[in-house]
């Protein structure tokens, strides 16, 4: 048990009621000093209204916030002098400045008219980042580092602000295991040194590897508050979730994994792009799902969107369905047949202005336009409602803007969007990241029985979550720093033998 | 799916006050109307309310064509030079003498090519918007004046070339019914076509735009030219209607368009755009100027009233749910 029992953070009565929504009721509850503290819920439980109440991004309808037995009010900039520090899902940062000018944002090292000594702040920002543990180029602006490294810059910044309580939401959404793992070990070892971190993660092994107590949200209430000890993987989900809903996931496909015939959909050979990924061969199967495991950096999303024609290649070429792909453009391989569904839903996926409806249509209007390009409304209605419906879209009604889908249902609604362009063969990028539990499933649902239900479909998906590659992948290609390292097909699939190839 | 699924899309129960404040700029209009009645007989009267219309005919044209330009997340700042370099090409054809219906089409074509001209800067060269369209907006500026020495072109004008703007059919006058044809086709275009949702999804994410299969740059093109295209319809409009090509006509005309645009309810960051909003939102302008120009107000306090309702606009908008 980290900490003395001293209460550090109590929430009373805490209530956010929004237009149509009340995303928290009657939330009470304490946090003490030193503890790791997990706070779990399905998407929509309030979880991230809680923690944005916290740290002064939101303000509460009603209820307090009493920390060491003050109450907290003010701005967010009041609340990191008190202490707070809140690390938000691969945001905050300014992505124009670099890695040391993010860490130190608003403590610089400078004189009394403001000039700031580079030369000692890099310092500090190296001595930070190395007492982390990881080793990111800190000169560079934030935008060129890959997700997970901007992650760990976040991370860094608020261990820096000296917070005595750091808030985290999904903090691993983007960290491969040995980020995580190293990760988890600085948080043990803060928290020792009396730092308070409440942390919000859809990772439920992840939970019961670090927190000493966690809270359950529901729809806006607290369910419960429980010791870690005491619960089960099975027991956290059913109160997350309510366990009739569980059954529903010992449905048909949850234990078969696809088969694939012998018939080659695709053929990649010796695709190679300077820096990135080198002499990369393979071939897709009718019926498969081929997974792409591998650390970060590893090259599987430059491979797979350069598959996709986002992307250029240096050499090699691709043959799909017998015929060798000339013209790489996402547009031209939508013609063709293959669909690409991204990594960043919030950048590079969803159009935020849109509504749910626009969103799945969107990727395929020709087929309810006519050919002067005027769209049948009546037509569009009737898929995107026959989509929502089929995936089971949490939402309002078509016309519902999607940013107030939660994340697993904006993903849905980019999934059904695949889908809908009548493709067969579909290029995942990491399709459950920042989802929650109930929604992974559903996704993994929908993925098997796309390859399975008609002929000549396939999937090829980057995953960077072990579990999620072992239960839906029929065959594992890893790769690590470019290349191939090995192709896993049967019992070969499993978590230690993969992570064995990846590093 | 043969048979009907039926999803409820809930709406919020609104009070009379936010639904006012939703609608701001329709609001608006009617009170300006109503309080210039008010004010002035002279305001409501058949003559005056042509008058409105005709005036508006130009800036709302103009502010149609900056309708999809800003919904696409740009900006044309050239439109009020290429209204001048379009009356000047339309007048400098009819000395020639042209005749005036392939005069309109040499002038539009050049109009949709000056717009596609700052698109390829944007698309190929990568330049932000505001300084291609900067850029354009200082050439066909400079051209026009080059034409004629800075003065303007008016001996040797075919009799044909001002029918355009100065006459009507029964009571309305021709460029008013270019409006009204201009306006259904483009709200058509916006509403009901491909082209209008993906105006509005490169508007919202370029990239995730492109990723969905949305060929980005070619219809940033298209919409950078038909942005061309409307200034030199305005521009053959005006410069028929005053009867000469005039190198100095058009300043300032694409902040009303803008102004248009932004209090119809379109916005800078893309992604939402409305063309009976902008049509809306070019009325008040217009009657805001016509009204106050009855009134007896000074065109230089006009100017200063009109930044502070756009500011007022703006402002209204962070109530708006």
């Amino acid at each position: 048990m980290n900490g003395n029992d001293k209460v550090i953070l109590e929430f009373k009565e805490l209530t956010k009621q929004y237009p149509g929504t009340t995303a928290l009721q009657n939330v009470s509850f304490s946090i003490n000093r030193g503890e790791v503290f997990g706070l779990m819920g399905e998407n929509g439980a309030g979880k991230s209204t809680l923690l944005n109440i916290l740290s002064g991004a939101v303000s509460e309808t009603s209820g307090e916030i009493f920390i060491e037995g003050q109450k907290l009010t003010g701005t967010p900039f009041n609340r990191r002098k008190e202490g707070i520090s809140m690390v938000y899902q691969g945001l905050g940062l300014a992505l124009h400045l670099t890695g040391e000018e993010n860490i130190l944002l608003g403590n610089e090292i400078s004189n009394y008219i403001g000039v700031i000594n580079r030369k000692k702040q890099l310092e500090k920002a190296r001595k930070l980042m190395q007492s982390v543990g990881v080793d990111i180029d800190l000169k560079v602006p934030v935008l060129n580092l890959s997700a997970d490294e901007r992650q760990l810059v976040a991370i860094i910044r608020a261990i820096s602000l000296n917070a005595k309580i750091i808030a985290l939401d999904e903090p691993t959404s983007s960290l491969s295991k040995g980020e995580v793992g190293k990760l988890f070990k600085i948080i043990n070892d803060l928290s020792k040194k009396g730092i308070t971190f409440i942390f919000v993660s859809h990772h439920l092994e992840e939970v019961f590897q670090i927190s000493n107590r966690l809270a359950v949200l529901k729809d806006g209430q607290l369910q419960g508050i429980r010791k870690t000890e005491e619960m089960t993987p099975h027991s956290l989900t059913e109160m997350m979730v309510g366990s009739k809903i569980i059954e529903k996931y010992d449905a048909k496909f949850a234990n078969e994994k696809s088969t694939h015939s012998n018939k080659v959909l695709m053929e990649v050979k010796n695709l190679t792009k300077k820096g990135e990924f080198y002499d990369i061969s393979f071939k897709v199967y009718e019926g498969e799902i081929l997974c792409f495991a591998g650390l970060m950096g590893s090259g599987r999303t430059t491979l797979i969107k350069a598959i996709f024609g986002a992307d250029t290649f240096d050499e090699g070429e691709i043959i799909f369905n017998g015929k060798k792909v000339k013209n790489f453009s996402p547009r031209n391989a939508i013609k063709q047949g293959i669909a690409y569904l991204p990594e960043d839903r919030l950048n590079e996926g969803i159009l935020k202005t849109m509504s749910v409806g626009e969103n799945i249509t969107i990727e395929n209007l020709e087929k309810i336009s006519t050919r002067s390009g005027v769209i049948k409304r009546g037509d569009n209605k009737s898929i995107q409602e026959a989509f929502i419906k089929e995936f089971s879209i949490k939402t309002t009604g078509t016309n519902q803007p999607i940013p107030a889908l939660s994340g697993g249902n904006q993903q849905k609604t980019l999934f059904a969007r695949l889908v809908n362009t009548d493709c067969d063969f579909l290029l995942l990028n990491e399709p459950s990241r920042g989802v929650d539990v109930l929604v992974k499933e559903e996704m993994h649902e929908l993925m098997k029985k796309f390859v399975m239900e008609k002929p000549n479909r396939a999937i090829i998906m980057v995953s960077s979550e072990l579990p999620e590659v072992v239960s839906t992948s029929s065959r594992v290609v890893v790769m690590r720093k470019g290349v191939i390292a090995a192709t896993l097909t049967g019992d070969d699939i499993e978590e230690s033998k993969i992570i064995k190839k990846m590093i | 799916m043969t048979e009907k699924i039926k999803i409820q899309n809930t709406k919020s129960k609104k009070s009379i006050g936010q639904i006012i404040i939703n609608n701001a700029a329709l609001t608006a209009l009617v009170l300006l109307v109503i309080m210039f009645t008010f004010i002035s007989k002279r305001f409501f009267t058949a003559n005056n309310v042509i008058n409105i219309f005709t005036q508006v005919s130009i800036t709302a044209i103009i502010a149609f064509g900056m309708t999809f330009v800003i919904t696409a997340a740009q900006i044309d700042l050239s439109v009020g030079s290429v209204l001048a370099l379009a009356g000047m090409i339309f007048m400098a054809l009819s000395v020639a003498g042209v005749p005036v219906f392939l005069a309109i089409i040499i002038t539009l074509a050049v109009g949709g090519f000056l717009g596609a001209f700052s698109g390829y800067l944007i698309t190929y060269f990568k330049l932000p918007s505001f300084i291609a369209t900067l850029a354009l907006m200082t050439i066909a500026r400079g051209i026009a004046l080059l034409m004629r020495g800075g003065t303007t072109i008016c001996q040797g004008i075919q009799t044909s070339f001002l029918w355009l703007g100065q006459s009507k059919v029964g009571v309305i006058p021709i460029p008013v019914i270019i409006l009204i044809i201009i306006f259904v086709i483009m709200d058509f275009v916006m509403t009901r076509t491909t082209f209008g949702t993906y105006n509005r999804a490169i508007g919202s994410n370029p990239e995730a735009s492109r990723l969905a299969g949305i060929s980005v740059n070619s219809m940033l093109l298209k919409i950078m030219a038909i942005s061309g295209l409307c200034a030199a319809v305005a521009g053959i409009i005006t410069a028929s209607r005053l009867g000469v090509g005039s190198p100095i006509t058009g300043m300032m005309k694409e902040l009303d368009a803008i102004t248009a645009v932004i209090l119809g309810g379109t916005a800078m960051t893309g992604g939402v755009g409305t063309i009976k909003g902008t049509f809306i939102g070019a009325l008040v302008v217009t009657i805001l100027t016509n009204g106050l120009t009855i009134m007896g107000v000074s065109s230089y306090w006009q100017q200063i009233l009109l930044g502070f309702v756009l500011i007022g606009a703006l402002a209204l908008k962070k109530f708006q749910k």
